[in-house]
Order: structure tokens, then sequence, then C-alpha cells
């Protein structure tokens, strides 16, 4: 596995569903969470809130 | 991809002076102070680098609360992984960042000058190959942490038992957010109007574990990331909630923070962890706010194993340090009269200068940080 740019060893044991080439979130040489590339989109939606949009950052169980 | 590669500095810097903007004018609405408390290390770090504090609007403030797992663990620990370094017969294997805290008498560090085998991992698993290349050695993985570190320190006893390793031991002394988040708000002496909830916790639990805030005690949460554009959001979010009188928990971390959190990490957790009372430095024992090992697992808990004969240990003395006040957001580091003067990160009297995450060292460091993107 890549880790920015520098390749190392990272235990699959707690995120048995991820897939090669999924990005994922590593904590002490374990993957931990698929990285969903979402963020991008999150700010914008912020953005657009914030200039009046109606609310669509996620919010939970709601 | 982050977030600060997709944008420019200047769009950077644009949002986030709109979101400063923002969240002073919500702030306004409330008419009096808002205070925060950021509850993870990380987020401490990020917002002193970022200059965060000092670009808030007067109206809102910032606190650090115990988000330090380095922070948090008690002398006692340091005095029983110092006292198992010493045995001959002992290689222990820990993160770089508990080498230097002080335990009652002295630390990890000394311990390895003086010739104790001491080894920093990177990760908990590293720790098989070191047992598996000293037969005849107890090897102890020094399990700190919090619901992130659980999970790798269970499956490290896992990866051992499967690998009928019989050398491999845990020292642990891990800690749990939600408990310590109760006892700060029970506090009378500790005033939060939110917080920002710790980003790689919830990655691993998953954000239903703080709905209680919003339930029992109608204090809003925002979970978030650890770039500076994410934490003025998770304010933004907050300051917005007090405003219009809400109190939810809300996920600002959606890229990799779910709902049920890693259902995978939780299993493992329990499977070798059961809940316990623990210690925490400065703030005193909380009720299932840490983790023991299972029966089914106690060959592998060093403390069972080997426990270390009573009066081996130094009784425990006053240093004057304020850690514990710090931890709470009661006082800060500048409140402390040893802060800058005794205690510095090159020779630290409490473990929260010690720590990079620790608060009295993020505010030695980045005391008079100004905000400024891509200079960290
Ligand atoms: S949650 Fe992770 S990053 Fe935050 S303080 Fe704990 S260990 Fe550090
Ligand atoms: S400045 Fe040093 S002695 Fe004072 S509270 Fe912080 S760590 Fe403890």
């Amino acid at each position: 596995m890549e880790l920015s740019g520098v390749t190392r060893e990272v235990s699959m044991m707690l995120l048995p569903e991820a897939k090669v080439g999924d990005h994922v979130l590593v904590h002490a040489g374990f993957a931990m969470q698929i990285v969903d590339e979402k963020e991008f989109e999150e700010m914008n939606a912020l953005l657009a809130e914030m200039h009046g949009a109606p609310r669509t950052v996620n919010e939970l169980g709601s | 991809m982050s977030l600060a590669a997709e944008l420019s500095r200047a769009q950077q810097r644009q949002v986030a002076g709109e979101l400063v903007a923002e969240i002073g004018r919500l702030a306004e609405k409330c008419g009096r102070r808002l205070r925060f408390m950021e509850v993870c290390g990380t987020h401490t770090v990020s917002i002193f680098r970022a200059g965060i504090r000092q670009m808030l609007p007067e109206n809102v403030e910032l606190v650090s609360g115990p988000g330090c797992p380095v922070c948090v663990t008690p002398d006692e620990y340091m005095d029983k992984a110092i006292a198992y370094a010493r045995r001959e017969d002992v290689i222990i294997t820990t993160f770089g960042d508990m080498l230097k805290v002080p335990g009652t008498e002295s630390s990890l560090s000394e311990a390895k000058a003086a010739g104790a085998d001491i080894r920093i991992v990177y990760s908990p698993l590293d720790s098989l190959q070191v047992a598996k290349e000293n037969p005849d050695k107890k090897v102890i993985f020094l399990a700190v942490g919090f619901e992130t570190t659980a999970p790798t320190a269970a499956a490290t006893v896992l990866a051992a038992e499967q690998a009928g390793l019989q050398n491999l031991y845990m020292l642990s002394a891990q800690k749990l957010v939600p408990p310590a988040l109760r006892l700060l708000i029970d506090d009378p002496e500790v005033l939060v109007d939110g917080f920002i909830l710790p980003g790689h916790v919830s990655v691993v639990t998953g954000t239903e574990v703080f709905r209680f805030l919003e339930t029992e005690y109608h204090i809003p949460g925002v979970v978030t990331g650890f770039e500076p554009l994410q934490i003025l959001r998770s304010l933004y979010r907050l300051t917005k909630q007090v405003a219009e009188g809400e109190a939810k928990i809300e996920n600002e971390y959606g890229s990799v923070v779910k709902p049920q959190g890693n259902p995978t990490s939780l299993a493992v957790t329990s499977k070798v962890y059961e809940p316990v009372a623990a210690k925490w430095r400065g703030i005193g024992e909380i009720p299932a706010s840490g983790l023991k090992m299972r029966e089914a697992y106690k060959a592998y808990d060093i403390e069972e194993v080997l426990p270390l004969p009573a009066g081996q240990l130094p009784a425990t003395k006053k240093t004057g340090c304020r850690c514990g006040e710090v931890l709470k957001g009661i006082v800060t580091p500048h409140d402390c009269p040893l802060f800058g003067k005794a205690c510095v990160p090159t020779h630290a009297i409490g473990p929260c200068m010690v720590s990079v995450e620790g608060v009295c060292a993020a505010w030695y460091k980045y005391g008079k940080g100004i905000f400024s993107y891509g200079n960290q």
C-alpha cells in the first residue's frame, strides 16, 4: 500500500471490505475506513447554504 | 483528496473569512460569549497551527479538553511501564510519544538510557515481529489510546493468538471518550456550549455514541476533520445550532465517518476488551471509561501474568502541575505558574507539555500562531 508516496505494509484486518484501489484512512498500521471523496461537494453545499440555499450537509438520523 | 489540495490558498482564505464572519454574526445573536471545546489532541494542534483562536470573534472562545491519550494517562501507569521496562526479561514496544512522559520519579526514556530494551513501533502489530525474534523475552506493548487505538491493540492480540505466540502482552490503559464528556458536562466548573467531536475516534465508533449529548444534555456536537477549514465549518455549525436553540449531533466528516462507524473494529475491540472504570490524569476515576482484557484473553494481560509486587511502585507526589484543570478547560496553561518556566517541552513537568498533542505544548509552540494556510 502506498502512503503519501511511501510504501508501507498496512493491515486490512479491521477493514476487510476494502478493495484494491480504494483510498483508505490508516491509523497505527491498520486501514480504518474507506475514504469517500465527497468532501468537496460538502464544502460547496455549505457555501451554498450560507448564501441562502436550503440545508444540505448531512444531518444524522433526523 | 484534501480540501487544501483542491482549493487555492486565496480561495481557502476567502472561505475561511466568510465562515468567521458568519460565526461572528450568529454568535452576536446569542447575546453572550460562546465557549466550545475540542476533545481531540489532533484538533488542538491543528487549531493552534492555523491560529484559529486568534481569528475567531471576541464572543467565541475555544478551549481544549482531555483529547490527548498521552496526557490523560496517569502517573501510576507510567510507573508500571517503567517497572516492567527495568526487568531483564522484558522488551517494551510503544508509540514514541510515551517515552518522555514523566512518571512519579522517572520516565521511560531515562529507563532506556539506563539500558532497558524499549522499542518504538509505528503499529502495535510490529510487536509480533519483536516477539517472534525474541522468544526468551516477554514483549509488552503499551496499549494507550482512545477508541481508535483499542481495535489495533485488540487485533494485535488476536494475531498473536493465531500465530501461537506465547510471549506478547499488553499493558493496557485504553480510554473511552463518551464517559469523559459526561463527566465534563456534569462538572459545574466546566462550561461548554458545544463540542467539536473527535474525527478519528468517530471513524471507529460512529456518531451514535455521541447522541446522548443531544438527548440527555441538550448540548450540540459536531464531528469534523483536521484541516483548518473543516474545523471552522464545525464551529460555524455549532454556533448556528446555539443561535437557533438547537442541540444536535452533526457529521461534518462524512468522507470517513459513518453513522455506524467501523463495525469490524468495534467487534474486534469488544471480543478482547470490556469496559472498566479507569483513572484519568487530573480528572480521577470515571466509571466505564476504560477497557480491560476479558477473561478469555487474560493470558495476554501482563498485569495478570506478571503482577508487579506491591511496594515496587513509587508513592505519588505533588508537582504543582495543573494538567488536570487544563484538561478540563477550566484554566489555560498560562495560569500554571510552571508554564514556560520550570516546564517547557524539553524539560516537561507534566504530560500536557510532553505530548505533541498536549495542550500546554501547543500553547508553548503555537501560542502566538497567526492564521496562515500552507505554512504548516
Ligand atoms: S482521536 Fe486520534 S488523532 Fe485525535 S487525539 Fe485521539 S489518537 Fe490523536
Ligand atoms: S505547564 Fe507543565 S506543569 Fe503546568 S499544567 Fe502544563 S504540563 Fe503541567
